[in-house]
């Protein structure tokens, strides 16, 4: 087995009776779904009319409705998740353990790394699976041509978006390490923090005249998969009016770069302190 | 073969130098005990060894580099504070863990949880353990694959009577067999019994290190008091078998050959018209040996 592939299965077996893990990875497979059907029954009940009835369920627009509340998921369930994978192992020590039984840093790193890669890739089939079935089921046969419109980059960006929010996690725990006070940091941040950080800098937190203010790590890995907002106005019948997004491409590349720094800095506490 | 080269080793916390420019080597076969009292940088030390604290300056090398550090510390196995291991996982799970990690091939861990008697708990998960199961958890880890090197941090610290005799008893059968062991102790009585060797710690520096005989005097002593100390004393002085005589108070603190009996002395006073009225025998306490070594330091 490839060193990588060796590292990854060792952090199948450390966690994959963790608690956490299971109940998580659980919520995320059910609630899937069930964001998609809930927005259906909101529709319904204020009685909301679409110029295509449930359109948010067929193809092309269920990827962009689906993969939104994906990111809904992985800011509460997934992200959480990325910091627990670590702090678990700085609470308990285990990170000693493993560095001792001769786990060079470098490798405990990459293994936590492939981890959150492996289990994107997993989140994003599933993503892949549960648009393709609601698609099947809701859109009539002579629109199947429809599937891959507008998808653009789209399993691609789900991906990015499911890792950015569990490295963001793992980066929190890297870095302070305590459980509780990783995980507060973790929900602060992406609740507020970043808000105020935006608000100070920019005193525009509508990102309304300028546009830096969309390239926050969480604003762009959220921008990754928006809410289809121009889609939604059109099917309501409203007059569009401005909705400050980052581009796919520029989601994308923010992220990315996020991704890099957040994976540099982490490395670089990890490997120069004390465990 | 030099198993291990420690050479200016420094860690600071803050103002405080917890280990300071230490140097010391282990050759294969010792059982070198790392001797110290609490604070005095025994844990700093195998924490750098072992790569789970970063020092601020020096250097150490395992096997005389034949291996990548990560490699090397697959060849050895440890325990630093106290035992780690994944709370939810069950002892067969985590000793499974380490192998991997030690890329030792699939094996049962029968004979060694049988050694360290957690055969009937194997399947429980970890967090249900007993302090003493966890560090028998830990002494089978450490024992996995028969590791050439072992590293154990206060190995009896928590133990009860019964698991500090067992403890010992392992050691000493791993340096029947030949194998390399670097023990940190604050315990003078534990690394007599165990070690070959001794380094000597005192705030972070290296006080003396040697061949346990050269470093640890393994005289007694025997404490007596009568109402003549001066005659006492002077009577005493041309007694064979006493080294040194000391004064405290009205108690003389004679320092004795390993076979001079307490007896002896009491007989030699009686037979001179001098009563005892205190007779006790002593080996020295780790902080008197400290002061002997301090002071033999200082005057050399």
């Amino acid at each position: 087995m490839s060193s990588i592939g060796k590292y990854l299965y060792l952090e199948w077996l450390k966690f994959r009776r963790f608690r956490p893990f299971v109940v998580l990875s659980i919520a995320y497979v059910v609630l899937l779904p069930s964001m998609l059907f809930s927005f259906h029954s909101m529709v319904q009940f204020a009685k909301l009319r679409f110029r295509t009835p449930e359109a948010y369920f067929k193809f092309p627009h269920v990827w962009e409705y689906l993969a939104y509340g994906g990111s809904w998921l992985a800011f509460f369930l997934l992200g959480y998740l990325g910091v627990a994978l670590v702090t678990y192992e700085f609470q308990h020590r285990t990170v000693r353990q493993n560095i001792m039984a001769g786990l060079s840093r470098r490798d405990y790193y990459a293994a936590k790394l492939a981890f959150i890669t492996g289990y994107a890739l997993f989140a994003t089939a599933y993503f892949l699976l549960l648009g393709f079935i609601l698609g099947m089921i809701y859109t009539g046969p002579n629109e199947y041509h429809s599937f891959f419109q507008e998808m653009e980059s789209m399993p691609f960006r789900y991906f990015l978006m499911i890792f950015s929010y569990m490295l963001f996690g793992m980066f929190i725990g890297f870095i302070f390490r305590k459980s509780a006070l990783s995980v507060l940091i973790y929900f602060s941040y992406v609740f507020f923090i970043e808000k105020i950080f935006r608000w100070v800098v920019h005193r525009d937190i509508l990102y309304i005249q300028e546009k830096y203010n969309l390239y926050y790590p969480i604003n762009a890995m959220s921008d990754l998969t928006p809410l289809p907002f121009g889609h939604l106005m059109r099917e309501m019948s409203v007059p569009f009016t401005q909705y400050h997004a980052l581009s796919p491409t520029q989601a994308i590349v923010t992220s990315l770069l996020w991704a890099v720094l957040f994976i540099g800095v982490g490395y670089y506490r990890f490997v120069r302190s004390d465990l | 073969m030099e198993v291990l080269h420690i050479e200016g080793l420094t860690k600071r916390y803050g103002h405080i130098k917890a280990i300071d420019s230490l140097s010391l080597t282990v050759q294969s076969g010792q059982v070198m005990g790392l001797l110290g009292p609490n604070g005095s940088g025994k844990t700093t030390t195998l924490g750098i060894i072992l790569d789970i604290l970063k020092a601020d300056a020096g250097r150490y090398v395992w096997f005389e580099g034949k291996y990548a550090q990560a490699e090397a510390r697959k060849r050895i196995g440890s325990i630093l504070e106290r035992p780690y291991f994944y709370p939810h996982l069950t002892a067969d799970e985590n000793l499974d863990i380490v192998r991997r990690i030690k890329d030792l091939p699939p094996m049962s861990f029968d004979e060694v949880l049988d050694t360290v008697g957690l055969l009937k708990r194997r399947h429980s998960p970890y967090r249900t353990y007993s302090l003493g199961m966890k560090q028998r958890l830990a002494v089978a880890s450490t024992l996995l694959g028969d590791p050439e090197v072992l590293i154990f941090d206060e190995p009896t610290n928590g133990l009860d009577p019964e698991g500090i005799i067992e403890m010992r008893e392992i050691i000493l059968n791993l340096r029947h067999r030949g194998k390399t062991v670097f023990l940190a102790s604050h315990i003078l009585d534990e690394v007599e019994k165990i070690c070959t060797h001794v380094t000597v710690l005192q705030r972070g520096k290296v006080l003396a290190s040697g061949p346990l005989g050269h470093i640890i005097t393994n005289n007694k002593f025997v404490i007596v008091s009568a109402s003549q100390p001066d005659e006492l004393q002077q009577l005493l002085q041309t007694m064979e078998g006493v080294l040194h005589i000391t004064r405290e108070g009205p108690k003389l603190i004679v320092e004795v050959r390993e076979d001079l009996r307490p007896e002896a002395i009491n007989r030699i006073a009686a037979q001179n018209g001098i009563w005892l009225s205190h007779l006790e025998e002593r080996r020295m306490s780790l902080e008197e040996e400290f002061l002997k070594l301090v002071k033999a330091q200082n005057t050399r």
